[in-house]
């Protein structure tokens, strides 16, 4: 019987209470111990939140990331963050990121997300998931003023990023690689080609499941391309792609994966899915496909979403799953 | 008191200007309920008129009110609109970067116009404009829908479609009291540089400027991918694209050049200066950009103006210095044409 999880991508909208608790550190008006210490209850509380909702899968909620590349900022040698600007829109997101710059090899000297997986794990009362980004769209997403070369400056990065997956694998349940780059029509097929080669040889000793999560675009033109990923499941933004097409795609290519990731819900937008219509169309897709696990996801990451919208919109993603579940035992 | 717009090369600005201290307090009291809505005007008033002075003395030909009321160009129509919700505790925010976040609007219900928005500050900034002619500003019904959630309408399409019919009122209010200088700002269509986005728009944008054939239609672009929206934006239902070069370090000339904008017929609203720089352009770098667009352009089509709103700068003495470059650089091009004595 195939296992259906409610999960999300990652990212959590920051709780008023830490937004407050950075600024304040931010001004100088409170040390980093109580930053601490109320991030940490922050982070246990959106735990909590996820696993009440209904979330089968769940994160730290990230929140302390400012964006997907900045936690690594300050345990990566060779790369800085300019202390003013260098902010560009995230793909076509009403949010921006810093750029990075890359001023000598890149090497991680610790990890960067174990902290939080740790205190996490220990608390969590379902499965739990890391997300990092993936090498292709980290190495899209800096200011390269030392490799001058994607194929070294790829590499580099994967490396890093594996180190950072030695550490998080005895945690958690699954690490999940997120690479919008792969389907973004504007990236060279030889990029994406060589992103796969890194992802191989990122996850290729990493002991838990992995997903490669994709979004904002189809990834139909690049399908078959997916499929040379010796990952443990694939992700899907299906709010934009038409779930006719989709399973064309899959019946006509196959799905070689034990694990799916279908991003259902719309993490941009606050209206809630209608349940039963989502079901049934998620239900018509793992029909055609065999796979072990189902992953009933968002699109994208949580944390564009405002704060207070936040328990409804994991609620009806819990809501859909449930109800997949329930089509998939009546058969 | 009535003014001549050169017949070439009109200077124009594409709206805000830095937030001067009196409207900042005025917003501030007012929305803390300390000072009454009479004195609440008086002091947007002063605001506008000091931004309408500023603008006449830079020597600028067809100025704005300098947008000294609004907080920004979203929340503050959706706040004077019905079917947006718009959040005022922090659990609402939404995060834009970093650890700042803004007020995102939500669509609830079917949108409807009450009354007019921007018509009080056009009046305002057209009584100290010498008659100069003041443009007319709004947020565009494309921008409006995609800068907001909607939990209402069943897709994207019919709210753009719903917000065009009535930010349509809103424009007619402006021209009926004698607005000729319409400008619709839609900064989110180059985010979205698709075939569908841009056929919506277009849509959009006939329904917004229905009826006003004798009045400039100008729809502002900036920021994002705006070469990619070319040629298909080129039969838009307006007379002057108000584009921003300077953040793009003159590539979108390319575009200008590649798809023969000038044999469309179209104005061009020409971005000289950097509204992300503090740095004040030299006369002779205004001149050059000039004369760059002049190697596609006939001066009598082109309007030269900042890449965008001058807001952003914070700082209205850098924003009156650029804007005063501008315009000597341009009067100076002016001359060397033989347009000017």
């Amino acid at each position: 019987m195939i296992r259906i999880l409610a999960s999300h991508p990652g990212g959590y909208p920051r709780p008023p209470e830490l937004r407050k608790a950075i600024d304040s550190y931010n001004a100088g008006k409170i040390i980093f111990v109580s930053l601490h210490r109320i991030w940490r209850n922050t982070m246990m509380k959106v735990i909590r939140e996820q696993s009440e909702e209904g979330l089968d899968v769940l994160t730290t909620g990230h929140l302390l990331w400012d964006d997907i590349f900045r936690p690594f900022n300050k345990v990566w040698e060779g790369i800085e963050i300019p202390e003013v600007g260098n902010y560009y829109r995230f793909y076509e997101l009403n949010f921006y990121y810093k750029r990075v710059k890359v001023k000598a090899p890149i090497v991680p000297k610790r990890p960067a997300t174990v902290h939080e997986h740790e205190i996490a794990s220990k608390v969590v009362p379902r499965l739990l998931k890391a997300d990092l980004p993936g090498p292709l769209t980290f190495a899209l997403h800096v200011e390269d003023d030392y490799y001058n070369d994607m194929d070294a400056l790829m590499s580099d990065i994967s490396k890093a990023l594996a180190y950072e997956i030695s550490y998080l694998a005895p945690l958690v349940d699954y690490i999940q690689i997120e690479e919008p780059a792969l389907v973004d029509p504007e990236v060279k097929p030889e990029f994406k080609e060589m992103g796969i080669e890194y992802l191989n040889l990122m996850l290729r000793d990493v002991p838990i499941p992995t997903i490669v999560k994709t979004y904002f675009k189809p990834a139909e033109d690049v399908y078959e391309l997916l499929l040379d990923l010796d990952a443990d499941g694939l992700g899907f933004d299906l709010t934009v792609w038409n779930i006719d097409e989709f399973k064309a795609i899959l019946i006509e290519n196959g799905y070689p994966y034990d694990i799916i990731d279908l991003g259902a819900t719309d993490a941009l937008n606050v209206k809630l899915e209608p349940i039963e219509e989502m079901a049934s169309k998620l239900y018509s897709i793992i029909d055609e496909i065999g796979v072990a696990e189902a992953h009933i996801s968002a699109n994208y990451r949580y944390d564009v979403l405002p704060y207070s919208y936040i328990r409804k919109k994991m609620r009806r993603l819990a809501e859909i799953t449930f109800k997949l579940r329930e089509l998939v035992e009546e058969g | 008191m009535s003014y001549k717009v050169p017949k070439i090369l009109p200077t124009t600005v594409v709206g805000s200007y830095p937030k001067f201290p009196i409207a900042k307090e005025a917003l501030k009291k007012y929305y803390k309920g300390e000072i009454s809505k009479e004195e609440f005007e008086r002091m947007i008033k002063e605001a506008i008129r000091l931004a309408v002075e500023d603008q006449i003395n830079a020597g600028v030909d067809i100025i704005s009110d300098g947008e000294q009321r609004r907080e920004d160009m979203e929340v503050y129509f959706a706040e004077r609109m019905e079917g947006f919700v718009v959040g005022n505790n922090p659990e609402d925010w939404v995060r834009i970067f970093d650890n700042v976040h803004y007020r995102k609007p939500v669509v609830v219900d079917k949108i409807r116009w009450k009354e007019p928005m921007t018509l009080i500050d056009w009046k305002y900034a057209t009584e100290f404009s010498q008659g100069r002619p003041v443009k007319a500003i709004i947020t565009g019904p494309y921008t409006m829908a995609d800068w907001a959630f909607n939990e209402y309408y069943k897709d994207r399409n019919e709210l753009i479609i719903d917000l065009a019919k009535e930010l349509h009122k809103e424009l007619k209010a402006l021209y009926d009291a004698g607005a000729r200088y319409l400008q619709v700002d839609e900064p989110a269509l180059s985010t979205h540089p698709y075939k569908e986005d841009i056929d919506i728009a277009r849509e959009a944008l006939k329904i917004v400027f229905q009826g006003m054939e004798d009045a400039k239609k100008i729809v502002h672009i900036c920021h994002g991918r705006v070469d990619k929206l070319f040629p298909d934006i080129l039969d838009y239902p307006v007379d002057q694209f108000d584009l921003e070069f300077v953040n793009n370090n003159f590539e979108l000339l390319k575009v200008i050049k590649e798809y023969d904008y000038a044999s469309s017929g179209k104005e061009l609203g020409y971005g000289v200066i950097d509204i992300h720089s503090k740095k004040v352009e030299s006369k002779d770098f205004v001149k050059n950009a000039i004369y760059k667009v002049l190697e596609f352009m006939p001066p009598e089509k082109v309007y030269v103006k900042p890449d965008c709103g001058l807001k952003i700068l914070g700082d209205r003495d850098i924003a009156f210095k650029k804007l005063k470059v501008m315009v000597e650089a341009t009067k100076e091009v002016r001359k060397e044409l033989g347009y000017e004595g």
